[in-house]
């Protein structure tokens, strides 16, 4: 029987996608692409493909002419020495920022492994940012940390920094604020407390509260908005019992209850939608599918009508996956579709947990037991 | 360079203070003659060539790489541009942020430039966020000034930031204390410039949920506008009535709506509660009425419109809260109506011809007609409709087989007496007073009948799967044992039929015969 999923394809696709200067989506994603980079990596991590040789150009090059570029390139040789020399004796001295910064740039324009991007991303608060120079956000720091887990550099890592970062955009309710400015959002609390616990520092932040907070975001058909009061929504499913599982508070939930909602994210094609009435999208794949897997609910779906549906989204020819049947192929829901058919269990896919969305063997490596559930 | 040709004629126009009403792209070049070649700008409408958008995001994106070198007002102009084209581009937010906060930038001005913002890219999140900061930051630079022109009066009015808030704030000073009454003609403007403007964002809300269905941050941005509003109840119960019936009435299959007015329904309690403090009986029976209201309202649309999920998903909130608080008469078996349904449900698991389901739908239509007549009468429904149907369809049965036809004939006969009486009796009673889990299993069954037939998966995946989740929350709630056997004949049915669900309805099946086996235990 031939292989539906297109393993080499995506592995090709998703290996062109970090040096696409040119392509639109890859611009409008500059300020994400350091989850841009995580689901590229995790998608072949799971696919059993190798990501230690990838190279990423991160951002837009800095503004040259065209006529300058190449003296400049001449000079630089020589000024590269000098600097070094200069460097030397000014690293216990206050550094010149301007000049830091060009270097910056300079090696931006130049493609560089994951494990130096995500660095260059650090702030001195412990935090990281989506791209080198940008403001440092929650949802980069998980994006960061977890991609220092698969390129074994988790222990290059100031844990205690950035668990104190992470402790600082904990408010009074127990929620999480994405960055210093404020927004609240269940997708932060889960960021949080995944982090901290693959950081092993979850004693930082009140997890109870945490928790209290999530529930706050409980509906009555038991789903969870992204705030109190606002609409049960499958991505928000899926963080709200993330944050749940990692608080130790699975039981609070009904499942059966739950469940049933989840279940009817199915619509007739065997796409899952977000919300009822809503269009299928193959990110639900994920959301829909690990949330059933940490309720233990996973065979209340259709298994075969998902994979299908996930199976006719795939781009044939140049590889990836679209949000639909020949719709919006990206980095993104590649990712999110290859992680749904892993859920399923599929024999040359590598397992990948629902609760931390890392594949189990690098939780493994860092101590921690895979979330245990019947596929 | 086209991206810094570009870059550069934009920031001419902004520099220049004209008023930018919408930004867009164009597919069709601009003449190289006009004014602002290669762009295209008109009586405030800015369009950039659909080739030109990368050129100039990726210059933008370089440029704002290397801002350490730029100045504020070099930056303001670059994250505006930016922005047009990246609107999630929340580094570039953020510096409008600090601008905001240290006085550079304008709150109204910035609140009509997200206006462009939001026109084009309605489904960002971060957009909506910011403008919600923008707006708090509108309010609070508000009363400060207004504070501050009052402060500088003797009588001061300690009441002035409640009253800011207030919509419904009437000019209340009779005193001939001219400080006061200026103080009260300051807040009255402010009061009047927050009306204006908080009305402005509700009718934005209003109109993104219009063009763009299911639009999550712009509902959320709704009900946090209400943050802002400290004695809100008319103005909760004018959405409530008409703003958000209308909208409804025109969205049905939008959930978002009706999540909405889920809130609204709880945030009316809260302010109910917050108001009257003694009378917390008289409180009850009126939230109570609100949710039978409510029931009505969602019941007259299901009647029209059977197959929209959204409605059966509210339907389920109601039902649960007027359940809770009236556990005595909802709980409580009604056994001649109880055996009316029960029958239906009999009739339908047993596999029946499409025709003899029709014919049979005929049958219980007549049977049911009165009690069902009980929801429609509460919309003053036209007596004449019901009488025109019930014609229609004895004239209808005439056509078939003689035989069957004369002993459905007398049957009819006493139905319609039977029915008649029913009527005179139910006439007077009002449905908060006998509405009962019998009853709403009536209701269901009437409103998914015409529809059985034809359009059979939207009625039996969304109605069918009310009338489960019904059973089985009665069941949950008041034991009773017969429900089982009830629950699994229905939920087989639906396995039949629902396939897109039939591991759901599996696993709910072996659910009910586990907890058999633990009560026999």
């Amino acid at each position: 029987m031939t292989e539906r999923l297109l393993i080499e394809k995506h592995r090709d696709y998703i290996r062109s996608q970090g040096t696409k200067l040119h392509d639109f989506w890859y611009a409008t994603s500059e300020h994400m692409r350091m989850s841009g980079i995580y689901w590229g990596v995790t998608a072949l991590s799971i696919m059993g493909c190798r990501i230690d040789d990838l190279k990423v150009i991160p951002q837009q090059l800095p503004i040259q002419k065209e006529q300058e570029k190449k003296n400049q390139e001449k000079n630089e040789e020589k000024k590269d020495q000098e600097n070094e020399e200069q460097e030397e004796k000014e690293e216990n001295t206050k550094k010149n920022k301007k000049e830091k910064e060009k270097k910056k740039l300079k090696i931006a324009s130049e493609p560089i492994g994951v494990v130096d991007f995500v660095f260059k991303c650090q702030h001195t608060n412990g935090g990281f940012s989506g791209n080198i120079n940008h403001d440092p956000h929650l949802l980069y720091t998980l994006s960061a940390v977890q991609l220092l887990i698969m390129y074994d550099s988790f222990d290059l890592l100031d844990k205690d920094k950035t668990a104190q970062y992470i402790a600082k955009l904990q408010n009074e309710d127990g929620s999480f604020s994405g960055d210093k400015w404020g927004e609240i959002d269940t997708r932060f609390v889960y960021c949080a407390l995944n982090c901290l616990s693959l950081l092993g520092k979850l004693d930082v932040v009140d997890v109870d509260k945490a928790a209290e907070f999530i529930l706050k975001c409980k509906n009555f058909d038991e789903g969870f908005g992204a705030v109190p009061f606002a609409e049960s929504h499958a991505g928000q499913v899926f963080t709200s019992l993330g944050a749940l599982a990692l608080a130790n508070k699975l039981d609070q939930i009904d499942k059966d209850k739950l469940g049933w909602w989840l279940a009817e994210r199915q619509v007739k094609c065997g796409g899952f939608n977000g919300r009822s009435g809503k269009l299928p999208c193959v990110c639900y794949s994920w959301w829909v599918l690990s949330s059933l897997a940490m309720i233990d609910r996973i065979n209340w779906i259709d298994k075969e009508a998902i994979t299908n549906w996930i199976y006719e989204c795939q781009n044939e020819e140049n590889g990836s996956i679209g949000s639909r049947p020949k719709e919006t192929y990206d980095v993104y829901h590649t990712y999110f579709g290859v992680a749904g058919i892993s859920l399923l269990g599929h024999e040359k896919l590598e397992p990948i947990d629902p609760v931390y969305a890392l594949p189990n063997k690098d939780l493994i490596k860092i101590g921690i037991t895979p979330f245990n559930y019947k596929k | 360079m086209e991206g810094e040709r570009i870059y550069t004629k934009l920031q001419q126009i902004f520099n220049s203070g004209q008023k930018i009403k919408e930004f867009g792209v164009i597919f069709e070049h601009v003449s190289v003659n006009s004014e602002y070649y290669p762009l295209f700008f008109e009586e405030g409408n800015l369009g950039v060539h659909y080739q030109n958008i990368l050129p100039l995001l990726q210059f933008s994106l370089c440029l704002f790489n290397q801002r350490s070198t730029l100045s504020e007002k070099e930056i303001l102009i670059l994250t505006k541009i930016l922005l047009l084209v990246n609107p999630g581009f929340v580094t570039a937010l953020n510096k409008r942020r600090t601008y905001l906060y240290n006085g550079s930038i304008n709150p109204e001005k910035e609140l009509d430039y997200l206006d462009i913002l939001l026109a084009r890219h309605p489904k960002i999140q971060e957009l909506w966020i910011y403008r919600f900061d923008i707006l708090e930051e509108y309010f609070k630079q508000n009363k400060n000034q207004i504070n501050n022109i009052n402060n500088k009066n003797p009588n001061n009015n300690n009441n002035n930031k409640k009253e800011n808030n207030n919509v419904n704030s009437n000019s209340n000073s009779s005193s001939s204390n001219n400080n006061k009454e200026e103080n009260n003609n300051n807040n009255n403007k402010n009061n009047k410039e927050i009306n204006e403007r908080l009305e402005k964002e509700f009718s934005i809300c209003s109109k993104c949920a219009d063009i763009y269905p299911r639009n999550y941050y712009a509902w959320t941005y709704r009900i946090k506008l209400w943050k802002h509003l400290s004695d809100p109840l008319s103005l909760l119960l004018e959405e409530l009535n008409v703003t958000m019936k209308q909208f409804v009435k025109k969205h049905l299959s939008d959930y978002s709506a009706l999540n909405y007015r889920q809130f609204l329904l709880k945030e009316i309690e809260t302010q109910l509660k917050k108001k009257k403090k003694k009378k917390k009986k008289k409180q009850q029976d009126e939230i109570l009425d609100l949710y039978f209201q409510e029931l009505l309202f969602i019941s007259h649309l299901q009647t029209n419109y059977p197959g929209f999920e959204s409605t059966w998903q509210h339907r389920k909130f109601v039902l649960k809260f007027i359940a809770n608080r009236q556990k005595k008469t909802f709980f409580k078996m009604d056994l001649e109506i109880r055996k009316e349904w029960e029958m239906i449900l009999e009739d339908q698991v047993s596999d029946l011809e499409n025709e003899n389901l029709l014919k049979l739908n005929q049958q219980i239509r007549l049977r049911l007609a009165p009690i069902y007549k009980i929801f429609l009468d509460e919309f003053n429904f036209e007596e004449s409709e019901n009488e025109q149907n019930e014609q229609t369809e004895n004239s209808e049965q005439t056509e078939n087989n003689e035989q069957t036809e004369n002993n459905e004939q007398t049957k009819n006969n006493e139905q319609t007496k039977n029915n008649e009486k029913n009527l005179q009796l139910l006439n007077h009673i009002s449905l908060k007073n006998c509405f009962s889990f019998d009853i709403e299993m009536i209701y269901c069954q009437m409103v998914l009948l015409d529809y059985e037939v034809s359009n059979f998966h939207q009625q039996r995946s969304c109605g069918g799967s009310y009338k489960i989740w019904l059973i089985e929350f009665v069941r949950n709630n008041s034991y009773d044992l017969n429900l089982n056997t009830i629950l699994q004949s229905s939920i087989k049915l639906m396995k039949k039929y629902d396939t897109t669900h039939k591991n759901l309805w599996k696993n709910k099946l072996k659910l009910i015969e586990n907890s058999k086996k633990i009560k026999k235990k």
